[in-house]
């Protein structure tokens, strides 16, 4: 399969979001930037399934934001009770349970 | 005949299992029911065993087979093939099992967990019998994994002490890494076998048929699980160096280290050696490393016998070098297979009760120390005969059951002119006649300094040690019986010893000058031992045989290792969110290469 | 309709425990939640035993129930999946009406683990990888509240905060890689994807993507370390829900993406090498853990569970790779036997933690004296675990073992050296479960206060699964009816085969 030349760079796009989302989760201390670094992964997927699929993927597309935003709620729910907890939104206060 | 072959074989395989759950179901009940149906069980047992003795041992007799599907989707087989030398281990397995029950009626009274012990000892003896009566490999395997779970459970009987229950899980550990070598084994043989044109995947495991087909199966395979079968051996029968659990299952009630670590369990490995000795003795030099590993084995478990103040461990030592015996004989050809036999079976019987005799003393006076022991000559008179008779049966002291199975090898292995292998089994027997008079005149000469005497053994403890001290001197009658029975079943090199000619072999052969020289060297190095202390090696030697030689200490950097390793790996779980992420990209790297590697990108 | 009654009893049944859960928010009335979760589930399990039968009878190996323009297709590896999942879910839930009882909340805690479950059996009906990701994301949704429903504990709230983190940056990789997917084919629908023939880098990306954003729910290394966290800080029903069946719906999800890309035998290759390090990472793990100087249960079976996903994956994959059916036989039955025993597992963990509210094992001593059922089951499962037989987990290990050594015509002595990694591995297990089983029956040090026997409600779970444990263990082929139309369904996808 041939992919034509703006299937193409929107593709590369959505890789590009796809890196910095993961850099977004992996570098941002704030707990509520970690769980915006997950929103911009779903958009980089979200991205590359129009970019592959154009006009076809709009159901698929529409599914995944609404499933990505029950997974946000339920994400910032989780921080909301850290803060309530510690008081602190550091993610590299959140380190008792290693080893 | 009373039973059908086929009924008493699915007996046989079943009671035993049966009476695990009856007794299991009883266990609320009082201490006596539960010994008595536990001794009723394992009288069933034996006797049906024994049932089997004129259709193995009649002349002109054929082996008996049995089949039952058990995972057919996985094309597993629950055969079974009884031949003289699966009914011999069998018949010491129920025997010896039965005999250990009664002794354990009184040896075991008031303690806790009875239900849990003869659950667990009835388990045994059936998975002991199962193992040697199957012809599956994969079958035996399994077996041969439960009877090392007994004995981890009977090892940590007494679970409060800590140091049993430590015992018993080293025991268990390091016989599973013996267990690695037996598994990898068993499928280098069936991936060899498997590649024979039309063997399905039952034949594969099949004992026989891996015997009558050896040639065929591709030598690659063949080479590997034949030393990996020896690595399995070494784990189950406590060769070098794995040996080193053995003398710390002593820390089990004295039944079971009469019943499993002298008399069943650990012959288990010999067993299977035996037993595929025909599929092997092919593979270039497997004999000669069984040479020298019995050898070996033999000499240096003599040696730690010899100064090894607890009577228990001493005994477990004695165990060691006596398998080591066993697996030299079966290094000496497909000859020594039944000469192999033979000495299990006597070695069986008077280790057995040597055991019982030490636990009747243990049980009296409640130390192990030989050095407390002292002058019980007079207060156990019974005990004293019966533990006299297995210690020359041990020493191997002419008539005495352990002489001639011992000079039955030194004969073999002279007659072969190994030279260098027969020099260290007669080292050892040297040591093992030291070690034998050491351990007799410490619990029996000399006069007691205990404040409370001894008691003689109870009946229920006493009649077991005569049955089986009666053994130590008659056993080696059956070599007529047994000889035969090899051979009417086509062991290759086995011939028929007809009792005459043999008393008669025995003693014109050079070999018995050996066997005496190592009895005379033995009493010498006894009387001599306040002076030969003294020499500059043999305090060396002493020192190291006191550390066990430094087994100890490698299975401990074993641990150790495993453990820094741990600690490195655990420093990775940092629990920080960030962190875990970073696992993403490590992965997409690991994989990219990889593939990258294998040229598909 | 049949077909689709599983699904909609865990989801009709959801509504119904929550509406159940409000009527009883009184004390008295706390059981109605549970019991209502446990009637359903139980139905559901039912209907699936008959559909069972429909499955394995049927010439084609599937059923199917067409609704609207979708197609529900139970095959057999679906009907595997749905009957594990809801009779582990009956259990816990029957469990759980008990050990949750002092929660509040409950109206909440038995609808997510009814949706939890409907996620598995969605996943184990659908015939679109879409609908698939649709019923995964059901499934990871109700699980991270699940682990963060005591919500007022700290380490709840850690362990859940890391999880959705790993969990949903995880769903969104593999649904850039379904993007890629539906890029190459043009569809969703596998009967359409299977066919076709297809590699080259994209598809090679791909892979990559899919292996990584589901390998952190199969809990593949380095991307496990959420699991240790989530496992040991949920409530003990829901540990034994997450160890036993979701995990490993993950890797059958991964599993059911990969097919796709099946002739690739890089692939395969590629989880055998991830096998082994999870496999061994999970173990040594678990193994210092005990020597700590606080040694959490939980966290043990969690590390252990790990270990245990290693056994499956490396099953799996040797027998995709190399076309050797005992090792796909031998990853799919200890999907089987790994959910009943580690369910178990935790179960008993649990109960000895109401009982002493502690998960460190050191404080755990005697245990076995105050609560000889629990402690006794606990010992089965553990000895089950580290491959002992006459216990299931032994059954299913040398299968995949088997598996290892069977591939050294394709893959050389290096399958030997799988073999020996395998059961090296099953050593170091036995030097983590022995030294609790030691513990728990060593002499009590008068800590024990509070311990006592387990409640009936939860020793009917325990039981159960104990006697499953041993039965499948003395009797393989019982759990093995299940099992072989699974690999009959491999073998028919061609492949390594």
């Amino acid at each position: 399969m041939v992919l034509e030349d703006p299937t193409q760079m929107n593709l590369l796009g959505a890789a590009l979001l796809l890196g910095v989302g993961l850099f977004c989760i992996m570098s941002q201390n704030n707990l509520i930037k970690v769980v915006i670094g997950l929103e911009i992964l779903a958009k980089a997927a979200v991205l590359a399934f129009i970019a592959l699929g154009g006009a076809s993927v709009q159901g698929y597309v529409i599914i995944i934001i609404a499933i990505e935003a029950i997974v946000a709620a339920v994400a910032l729910s989780i921080v909301v009770n850290v803060w309530r907890h510690s008081g602190s939104l550091d993610a590299s206060d959140i380190t008792e349970l290693k080893g | 005949m009373l039973l059908d072959d086929s009924i008493l074989v699915t007996l046989i395989v079943l009671l035993p299992f049966i009476s695990v759950g009856v007794i299991a179901l009883m266990r609320k009940m009082g201490e006596t029911v539960i010994a008595g149906v536990g001794v009723v069980f394992s009288l069933i047992t034996a006797v049906l065993v024994f049932l089997l003795v004129p259709d193995i041992f009649g002349s002109g007799a054929t082996a008996i087979t049995e089949s039952y599907d058990w995972i057919p989707s996985a094309g597993i087989v629950f055969g079974i093939y009884i031949d003289p030398l699966s009914l011999l281990l069998a018949l010491i397995a129920a025997g010896i099992g039965f005999l250990v029950m009664v002794y354990s009626m009184k040896y075991m009274e008031g303690k806790k967990g009875l239900a849990r012990y003869y659950a667990l000892v009835m388990l045994f003896i059936g998975a002991m019998v199962c193992l040697v009566l199957t012809d599956n490999l994969l079958i035996l395997y399994i077996f041969w994994e439960i009877v090392g779970l007994c004995s981890y459970a009977l090892i940590s009987f007494d679970v409060e002490d800590k140091k049993a229950a430590n015992a018993g899980i080293k025991a268990f550990v390091v016989t599973r890494v013996g267990d690695i070598g037996l598994i990898v084994g068993i499928f280098l043989l069936y991936a060899g076998a498997i590649t024979i044109p039309g063997t399905t995947v039952a034949q594969a495991f099949s004992i026989q048929y891996l015997i009558s087909n050896a040639a065929a199966i591709p030598m690659q395979f063949l080479a590997l699980a034949a030393f990996a079968f020896i690595i399995g051996a070494m784990g189950k029968s406590a060769q070098l160096p794995l040996h080193a659990w053995l003398p710390d299952a002593m820390e089990a009630p004295t039944t079971i280290s009469a019943l499993i670590h002298a008399a069943t369990m650990v012959n288990a490995g010999i067993y299977v050696l035996a037993r595929m000795a025909p599929v092997f003795i092919q593979v270039d030099g497997w004999t000669t490393a069984l040479l020298y590993l019995g050898g070996i084995t033999a000499l240096v478990a003599a040696i730690m016998a010899l100064v090894e103040p607890d009577l228990k461990r001493l005994l477990a030592y004695s165990t060691i070098s006596q398998l080591g015996y066993m697996v030299f004989a079966i290094g000496l050809g497909l000859g020594g297979v039944f000469i192999s036999g033979f000495h299990l079976m006597n070695h069986a019987i008077f280790k057995a009760l040597l055991f019982l005799c030490a636990g009747a003393i243990i049980h009296s006076i409640g130390t192990r120390n030989m050095y407390e022991m002292r002058g019980l000559r007079k207060e156990m008179p019974k005990t004293h005969i019966f533990m006299l008779f297995g210690t020359l049966a041990l020493a191997g002291i002419p008539i005495f059951s352990g002489f001639w199975s011992k000079d039955l090898i030194f004969h073999e292995a002279y007659s072969l002119e190994l030279t260098i292998p027969l020099i260290l089994v007669v080292l050892s027997a040297v040591l093992t006649a030291a070690y034998s008079f050491r351990m007799y005149f410490l619990v029996f000469g000399g006069e007691g300094k205990r404040r409370e005497k001894a008691h003689p053994a109870p009946a229920a403890m006493w009649i077991p040690l005569a049955i089986l001290g009666i053994g130590a001197i008659i056993s080696w009658i059956t070599v007529d019986y047994f000889s035969s029975g090899f051979e009417t079943f086509g062991f290759a090199d086995v011939h028929a010893h007809p009792i005459g000619d043999f008393i008669v072999d025995t003693f014109s052969s050079t070999a018995v000058l050996l066997s005496l020289l190592a009895i005379l060297l033995g009493l010498g190095i006894y009387s001599a031992r306040n002076s030969l202390k003294q020499g500059y090696i043999s305090q060396w030697i002493i020192w190291a045989a006191r550390k066990g030689f430094g087994f100890n200490w490698l299975y401990d950097a074993c641990v150790r290792v495993v453990r820094w390793c741990g600690r490195r790996i655990r420093r990775l779980q940092t629990g920080d969110v960030n962190i875990n992420t970073v696992g993403f990209v490590l992965m997409v790297l690991l994989i990219f290469l990889f593939l990258l590697f294998q040229g598909v990108i | 309709m049949l077909v689709l009654l599983p699904l909609l009893l865990l989801i009709i049944g959801a509504y119904i425990a929550y509406a159940a859960g409000r009527m009883g928010a009184s004390r008295d009335n706390k059981l109605l939640a549970g019991a209502t979760a446990s009637v359903f589930t139980a139905l559901a399990f039912i209907i699936a035993l008959l559909i069972a039968s429909d499955v394995w009878d049927s010439a084609t190996g599937s059923v199917e129930y067409t609704i609207g323009s979708g197609l529900l297709r139970v095959d057999a590896l679906g009907i595997f999946l749905i009957l594990v999942s809801t009779f582990l879910t009956l259990m816990v839930s029957i469990y759980s009406t008990r050990y949750m009882r002092d929660d509040s909340r409950l109206e909440h805690f038995f609808p997510l683990l009814l949706l939890m479950t409907a996620g598995i059996v969605g996943i184990g009906m659908a015939t679109d990888l879409f609908t698939i990701y649709i019923f995964y994301e059901l499934m990871c949704i109700a699980s991270y509240v699940l682990v963060v429903f005591r919500k007022e504990k700290w380490d709840a709230v850690e362990a859940g905060m890391k999880y959705v983190v790993l969990s949903a940056a995880g769903s969104a990789i593999a649904l850039f890689a379904m993007a890629l997917i539906y890029g190459q084919f043009g569809s969703f629908d596998i009967d359409v994807i299977m066919g076709e023939a297809i590699g080259g880098s994209m598809a090679m990306a791909t892979v990559i993507l899919l292996i990584v954003g589901f390998g952190v729910k199969a809990a593949i290394v380095p991307l496990h370390t959420w699991l240790p966290d989530a496992h040991s800080a949920a409530p003990s029903g829901i540990s034994a829900m997450l160890s036993g069946i979701v995990i490993q719906t993950g890797f059958i999800v991964l599993l059911k993406f990969i097919l796709v890309f099946e002739g690739v035998t890089a692939v395969w290759q590629v989880l055998i090498g991830l096998a082994i390090v999870t496999m061994t990472v999970g173990n040594i793990m678990a193994f210092v853990q005990f020597g700590s100087r606080r040694p959490d249960l939980k966290r043990i079976l969690a590390y252990s569970s790990i270990a245990q996903m290693g056994y499956i994956i490396l099953g799996v994959s040797v027998g995709m790779a190399y076309g050797i059916e005992a090792g796909i036989r031998g990853g799919i039955f200890h999907i089987m036997t790994h959910a009943f025993m580690k369910g178990l597992a935790f179960l008993c963990a649990g109960a000895f933690i109401m009982r002493i509210s502690t998960r460190n094992v050191k404080r755990m001593q005697g245990i076995g004296y105050a609560m000889p059922f629990t402690a006794f089951a606990f010992v089965i499962a553990a000895l089950s675990l580290s491959g002992a037989p006459p216990f299931s987990g032994f059954m299913s290990e040398w299968m995949i073992f088997k598996a290892g050594v069977d591939a050294v015509v394709d893959i050389g002595w290096i399958g030997i050296l799988i073999a020996l990694i395998v059961l090296i591995n099953s050593v170091i297990s036995l030097g983590y479960y022995l030294p609790i089983i030691r513990t728990f029956y060593l002499k009590p040090k008068g800590r024990l206060l509070g311990a006592k026997r387990a409640p009936t409600a939860m020793l009917i779970p325990i039981v159960i699964l104990a006697t499953i444990t041993l039965i499948l263990g003395i009797w393989p082929e019982l759990g093995l009816q299940a099992v072989e139309p699974v690999v009959d369904f491999f073998v028919s996808l061609g492949g390594g085969f």
